[in-house]
């Protein structure tokens, strides 16, 4: 018999429209290799919007469902503040006791960490309210180190990447074929 | 965020190395404290440490030297790579310790265990003997050359090292044949615990204690105070605590330091005044963007840790440090240079780092007034973007010694793999 879920009955929303920006975006995410450091600053060509940052990351998906943080109303755009050289994401777990938000958080944190220009420096939070244990949860995954060291744990990075492997091909996921 | 307008310190930073070559992020740095051994050790994710040999200028700089003299002091210096060991961990190396007498080398490690290296003495007999070349500069190659050979493996923690320790103290500095018998080490981990291992001679360390219970949570530095057998420990549980040996029972926590709103990341004690008086503040470094300065309050007589027997200690938050935008994640205490004064006020200089890229340095004063415990603060130098747009995990201040020549040099290392070197330089 499979181990109960966490939350076997997640309520699912429907996506939004994709960005327009996409292919531009998912072309400067490729750049891991082409980044130019020397560009004068260009923070000007290489500003990066809300929309852009939940691009990247509405498509991870939840660690129990085949269904994306978006389809789960985990993530959005509203939920991402940033400002120079700074990106602060908060994310609502999807029941306030959720065990999977330390596997939630680190799936976008290793998304961006992967995806956006060095000089962010990402900090996250749960949806005050949102969870028992938010202070505890926001700890563990603004704490520097204790990231770094999870992501030496094979079997979290695991987990992490089958959340990640969905993240640029939302366009599959059917909310309704479950 | 708007930039700051120009503020003029009395001080600033000057590069004179940069030290590429880890493949990942670089967590910490030390300095070989002796003399005959001037090595800069670093190590980092890439699971590797990285030791770097310099030559102290031979002699001392009188006065601050200007800026336009800096192509003369990188070279004057000498920084160069001359070992990497590859530790064989299994992940990252989170910190890395030198004992007193310079020959041994700690590597604390995320896979829980602590790997101890030493030069095979082999190869320092060898090279003498053959070459039968007692100058200078041959004896200066052979303390910073050779193969480091794993001695020892400490094991007993469950979850990631965080930090390791050599104590000072005379107990453990005093050598014998088989290296500093009764020479304590200690190490925190993930999984709250603080361990201590002695010394007992051939390459061997017993667990002497295993202090469980104390922080409710992961223990993330330590601290010896300088040349006694008192450790003290910070934590993810935004706590301080200190310890020491009970001879007829166990080590214990007889102080807990409270005021940090968040993780305490680093932890570094004033170093030993002068010959006569002795340590007499702690500098704590945290995730909630400050420093704090605690101080023993419950004795007006500054100064003397005391015997620790009674439970009456009362330390306490003397002083704030706000000058960092993100989590502290580094703090180290050093002399200050360039003072003639060796008065009882001056109390050295305070470096940290952090998430914010910056560099401070901090200069303290302890009160002349016997009966107050505040020092006094002035921040003189505040270095911003030390590694670019990355994280500085440590900062350290290189080894007071006696003959002198490296007053005001500090080292850094971030998560752009790379070690600096810098010079704190008088603004003219």
């Amino acid at each position: 018999m499979a181990p109960a879920l966490i939350n076997a009955n997640p309520t699912i929303f429907a996506p939004t429209k994709q960005s327009l920006r996409r292919n531009d975006l998912n072309a400067r995410a490729l750049w891991i290799d082409q980044r130019d450091e020397s560009d004068e600053d260009s923070e000007a060509e290489e500003d990066i919007d809300q929309q852009e940052v939940f691009d990247l990351i509405r498509g991870i998906s939840d660690p129990e469902h085949p269904l994306s943080l978006e389809q789960l109303h985990v993530v959005s755009a509203e939920q991402i503040e940033l400002s120079r050289n700074r990106v602060l994401v908060e994310f609502t777990p999807t029941v306030p006791h959720c065990g999977m938000s330390t596997i939630i958080g680190l799936s976008i944190r290793v998304r961006l960490m992967r995806c956006l220009p060095e000089r962010f420096k990402l900090d996250m939070r749960v949806k005050k309210g949102s969870h028992q244990s938010e202070d505890a949860v926001n700890k563990q995954l603004n704490d520097k180190e204790r990231v770094a060291a999870a992501l030496e744990n094979p079997a979290l990075v695991d987990v992490v990447e089958q959340c990640l492997s969905t993240a640029s091909k939302r366009d599959d996921l059917n909310p309704l074929d479950l | 965020m708007p930039s700051l307008p120009e503020i003029k310190y009395p001080y600033r930073l000057e590069q004179i190395a940069e030290l590429t070559g880890h493949e990942d992020k670089v967590w910490s740095i030390s300095w070989n404290p002796h003399p005959e051994h001037p090595l800069l050790a670093s190590c980092s994710s890439d699971k590797s440490i990285r030791l770097y040999a310099y030559s102290p200028p031979s002699t001392p700089s009188s006065s601050p030297s200007t800026g336009s003299e800096r192509k003369d002091k990188e070279s004057e210096y000498n920084f160069r790579h001359v070992s990497t060991i590859a530790t064989g961990h299994s992940k990252t190396v989170r910190s890395i310790a030198w004992t007193n007498d310079g020959r041994t080398l700690a590597s604390a490690s995320f896979d829980s265990t602590v790997g101890l290296w030493e030069r095979s003495p082999s190869n320092a007999d060898a090279s003498s003997s053959a070459s039968g070349d007692d100058s200078p500069e041959t004896n200066k190659e052979l303390g910073v050359s050779g193969e480091w050979e794993l001695t020892t493996t400490l094991e007993g923690p469950d979850s990631e090292i965080k930090s390791v320790a050599f104590s000072t103290s005379s107990s453990s500095t005093s050598p014998s044949p088989y290296g500093n018998v009764g020479g304590l080490v200690a190490t925190c981990s993930r999984d709250k615990s603080v361990w201590i291992w002695e010394n007992v001679g051939d390459g061997e360390w017993e667990t002497v204690s295993v202090i469980m219970g104390v922080h409710s949570q992961d223990v993330k530095c330590l601290a010896w105070y300088p040349g006694e057998d008192i450790l003290a420990s910070g934590s993810y549980d935004d706590t301080i605590k200190l310890y020491i040996d009970d001879p007829q029972d166990d080590w214990y926590d007889f102080a807990t330091l409270e005021g940090h709103t968040s993780t305490v990341w680093s932890l570094a004690w004033e170093p030993l005044p002068s010959p006569s008086s002795s340590t007499r503040y702690l500098a704590s470094a945290s995730d909630d963007k400050s420093l704090r300065i605690w101080a023993r309050t419950d004795t007006p007589k500054k100064g003397v840790l005391g015997h620790v027997n009674s439970s009456d200690q009362r330390w306490e938050c003397v002083k704030v440090l706000k000058g960092h935008e993100r989590s502290v994640y580094s703090v180290s205490w050093g002399h200050s240079p360039f003072s003639t004064d060796s008065s009882y006020e001056d109390a050295g200089w305070i470096a940290s780092t952090g998430s914010d890229g910056r560099i401070n340095i901090w200069s303290i004063k302890a009160p002349t007034n016997p009966t107050s415990h505040v020092p006094l603060v002035e921040l003189i130098a505040s270095h911003e973007d030390a590694h670019g747009i990355y994280d500085l995990n440590a900062v350290a201040w290189a080894p007071h010694t006696t003959t002198g020549g490296m007053e005001g040099v500090l080292a850094s290392c971030g998560d752009d793999g790379v070690v600096r070197v810098w010079k704190v330089v008088k603004n003219d």
